[in-house]
């Protein structure tokens, strides 16, 4: 998949700062998600000093080849040739990033003020070059994502909906009223969103090739069916003239459309198989985790639109987290009785030589419960049941009480154990089910 | 998108802010309103930005403004008006000098082709100076407006009688709003447009009068202040009425064309069916009952359906930009009048919603 990445920002909004977070953000967030620079593309224009090529690999598997364009924001503002390279990287470019400089915001408590200003400085620079690029596409809009720059301490300002509504109104040429865009805050005091704006985009891509083809194969799929429908009514037609339908035409006529039918048939499994694969796709799967997480996370920083990306990923947690020692501890005591239990009933029983095989059992049981696999376990468990129950036979009534006992005690302090719920660490936070979510999970949590 | 070749043409006196408006216009609706937002054409883009820059350098107080179009020269912009981005048409505005009414005799060509103009304009606009109006007392303000329009009065006298009819409607413009808004009071408006343009008020003519400034506060500190052009809304009654006749035009068109592949899929219908009821026999099957015949007639239907389908998408795109229009329209209801044979009535735009 190649795509391309425009920032779209005046002089000084922060876009050569922006890119070089932006990979600087993915590369560090996960060895499964890595950018790598190709090269840069060959410039002829001084201003528009970088045109830089990535990859981008989940898996180590390429996904995505794009450019990130980047330049002089006075070339906006330029006219005819001067901007014309520019205007060619904009308009061959799948998604813009909308750089809106958080200075404007200090006007402070006068939106209608802020407002005016992202206006004057920004809308009125920007806006003529996304007309024209619904126009070059007959009313297509590139995906648009606003992301205000050095956004440090503006969340603690500014609500999201005040954000969102300057935003909003500042770009309302662009936007009827129930539109809802993505916009980001590039940063807080301690967290970064720039690589959170190039994943999404490519999340959003990613995600609609996917259910494109999905689309595509089952609406291919309700075709095929109704064509099905139609043969299957035409034999029924032919086979409805009785007499006539055993002539020689009419009789090829159902061959035919039985071979058609059985093709089609084909042709839709197939179709069934691809949707499947397509479903169960590796990368989208990780990708969509990822950028879930790191908006679940980063509430902060999401101000609106990113409903859009809703990657429904496992979400369940454990209910439980047994403190292994809690269990070790336990299970020594259970093991414990259990033994010195078969030791005196080994004795009661036969004395040392049954005394010495029940030793053997034992220490092949503890053997095979630390390096055997599920089944022998499961074998050696049902074996030492039948030889307890031959110990207890063996022992006579107070074998068989001390067996009850047993049992009883077993049971009571398993039961215990699970009511009081383990033991819980609370340091721990939730622990998801899914690996690949407890993964993205904690990075994102250790990004906040 | 409706027609390219639509020309939206004013007059007005010298000083009464014709060429101020086209700017205002595009500083007001270039950054958008409500989803609506309006390009300059690559011809008019330098002229306009620059103007722009010049407009919110404040120190430079009244030369801020642009110059005043000369006598012998004639703009034309070239705008597009869009919502959400999506083209509803694009216009022509015809800027004239404001002597060409006054000097017609010395300078026939630029009023020729100021009339040209507006025999091709679905309607005209009428500049009339906001300072005309800053009196307290009405005789004062009728006095002032009707020395003023002298020349106007006169061209649009002669310019009804010559299209008795089918005349335009008309768009009075009252400008510098920020310095007149104090003095006029509304029900003012209808004494002082009867009184000044009493021909009109008789003879079923729609007129509008709305009034526009480059910025509440912008003549404040020797015309320092800042600029927010509120300026919207003659351009959007301009609008209004252009594309409403291409929507009702179009209507008409799309449903005969509905009607002609109505009948066509009947008759391929009827054509399958004969073709099906036709009985198989033998090796006779095939010159009887024709597939391929079949099939083209399901091609035929197909391609009818489509048609009426492409056709309803398209009128209802169509339909709902001019509801966006007009919604915008009864939005600003308040900040304009409408007058039809001297009487004032409410702006409902029921003809477009029943589109």
């Amino acid at each position: 998949m190649n795509a391309n990445i425009v920032l779209l920002g005046t002089s000084n909004s922060g876009k050569t700062n922006f890119i070089s977070e932006a990979i600087k953000d993915i590369n560090s967030f996960s060895p499964q998600i890595t950018i790598i620079p190709v090269e840069s593309a060959e410039i002829t224009s001084a201003k528009l000093f970088r045109n830089g090529q990535y990859v981008l690999k989940v898996f180590e598997k390429t996904q995505w080849q794009f450019i990130i364009c980047d330049y002089e924001g006075s070339l906006l503002k330029s006219h005819g040739d001067d901007n014309a390279d520019l205007k060619s990287v904009l308009y061959s470019s799948d998604a813009w990033i909308i750089l809106v400089d958080s200075m404007y915001f200090e006007e402070g408590e006068n939106d209608e003020r802020i407002i005016r200003e992202i206006k004057r400085s920004t809308v009125r620079t920007i806006l003529p070059y996304i007309s024209d690029y619904t126009e070059k596409y007959t009313g297509k809009m590139p995906e648009l994502l606003f992301v205000i720059t050095k956004a440090k301490d503006l969340a603690n300002k500014f609500s999201s909906d005040r954000i969102k509504n300057i935003i909003l109104k500042s770009f309302e040429g662009i936007f009827t009223e129930e539109s809802s865009p993505m916009i980001l805050l590039s940063e807080t005091s301690d967290t970064k969103s720039a690589g959170l704006a190039i994943l999404s985009l490519f999340y959003i891509r990613y995600e609609k090739e996917i259910n494109d083809g999905i689309l595509r194969l089952k609406n291919r799929n309700k075709q095929i069916e109704v064509s099905i429908d139609n043969l299957k009514h035409y034999i029924y037609g032919i086979e409805s003239q009785k007499i006539f339908s055993k002539l020689p035409g009419n009789k090829r006529k159902i061959e035919n459309y039985n071979q058609k039918i059985a093709l089609l048939w084909r042709e839709s499994s197939e179709n069934n198989n691809k949707i499947i694969q397509y479903v169960n796709d590796m990368g989208l799967i990780y990708l969509g985790t990822c950028v879930q997480c790191l908006i679940d996370n980063n509430s902060q920083l999401v101000i609106n639109g990113f409903e859009r990306i809703n990657y429904q990923y496992d979400k369940t947690v454990s209910k439980m987290t047994e403190c292994k020692r809690m269990l070790a501890v336990i299970s020594f005591f259970n093991v414990s009785i259990l033994i010195f239990f078969s030791a005196y009933l080994a004795t009661k029983a036969g004395g040392a030589n049954v005394l010495s095989r029940v030793i053997v059992l034992c220490i092949f049981a503890v053997l095979t419960y630390v390096v055997g696999n599920k089944k022998a376990k499961i074998i050696l468990g049902i074996f030492a049941i039948f030889a307890l129950v031959k110990l207890c036979a063996l022992s006579g009534l107070n074998g068989w009480i001390l067996a009850a006992g047993y049992t009883v005690w077993f049971v009571l302090s398993t039961v215990i154990f699970k009511a009081i719920g383990g033991w819980k660490d609370r340091h721990s936070g939730p622990k998801f089910k899914n690996s690949l979510v407890r993964f993205f999970y904690k990075r994102a949590k250790e990004k906040k | 998108m409706a027609n390219s070749n639509t020309r939206f043409t004013a007059i007005g006196m010298s000083g009464s802010g014709k060429t101020c408006y086209v700017l205002g216009m595009y500083y007001q609706m270039i950054t958008g309103l409500k989803g609506f937002s309006v390009k300059a054409e690559d011809t008019s883009v330098a002229k306009l930005e620059s103007w722009m820059d010049m407009l919110d350098e404040e120190k430079n107080g009244m030369d801020r403004f642009p110059a005043g179009t000369a006598l012998t020269e004639v703009s034309d912009y070239e705008f597009k008006l869009k919502y959400a981005l999506q083209d509803i048409m694009s216009f022509n505005w015809i800027d004239y000098g404001g002597g060409t009414l006054r000097e017609r005799e010395n300078n026939p060509e630029p009023y020729q082709m100021l009339l040209e103009s507006i025999e091709q304009s679905p309607v005209l606009y009428v500049f009339l100076d906001g300072e005309k109006f800053c009196y307290e007392d009405s005789d004062s303000k009728i006095r002032a407006v009707k020395k003023d329009c002298r020349r106007i009065n006169d061209f649009l006298q002669e310019y009804s009688e010559s299209h008795q009819e089918e005349m335009l409607p008309i768009i009075f413009v009252i400008t510098k709003a920020d310095l007149c808004a104090d003095y006029v009071r509304n029900e003012e408006i209808l004494a002082i447009m009867k009184e000044c343009f009493s021909f009109l008020m008789t003879r079923g003519i729609r007129c509008y009068v709305t009034m526009v400034t480059l910025g509440n506060g912008i003549a404040e500190d020797d015309y320092r202040g800042e600029a927010d052009p509120k300026m919207h809304i003659p351009i959007f009654l301009g609008i209004y009425h252009t594309f409403l006749n291409f929507c009702l035009a179009l209507k008409a068109e799309i449903m005969e064309e509905e009607k002609r592949n109505q009948n066509k899929i009947m008759r391929n219908n009827n054509a399958i069916s004969n073709e099906r009821h036709k009985i198989g026999v033998g090796f006779l099957d095939r010159l009887l009952c024709n597939e391929s015949n079949i099939n083209y007639c399901m091609m035929q239907i197909d391609a009818a359906n489509e048609t009426i389908q492409s056709n309803q998408q398209l009128l209802a795109h169509y339909k709902k930009l001019m509801n966006a229009v007009s919604s915008q329209l009864l939005r600003d209801s308040e900040r304009f009048k409408m007058f039809e044979d001297g009487v004032e009535k409410d702006f409902e735009a029921s003809e477009s919603f029943e589109l």
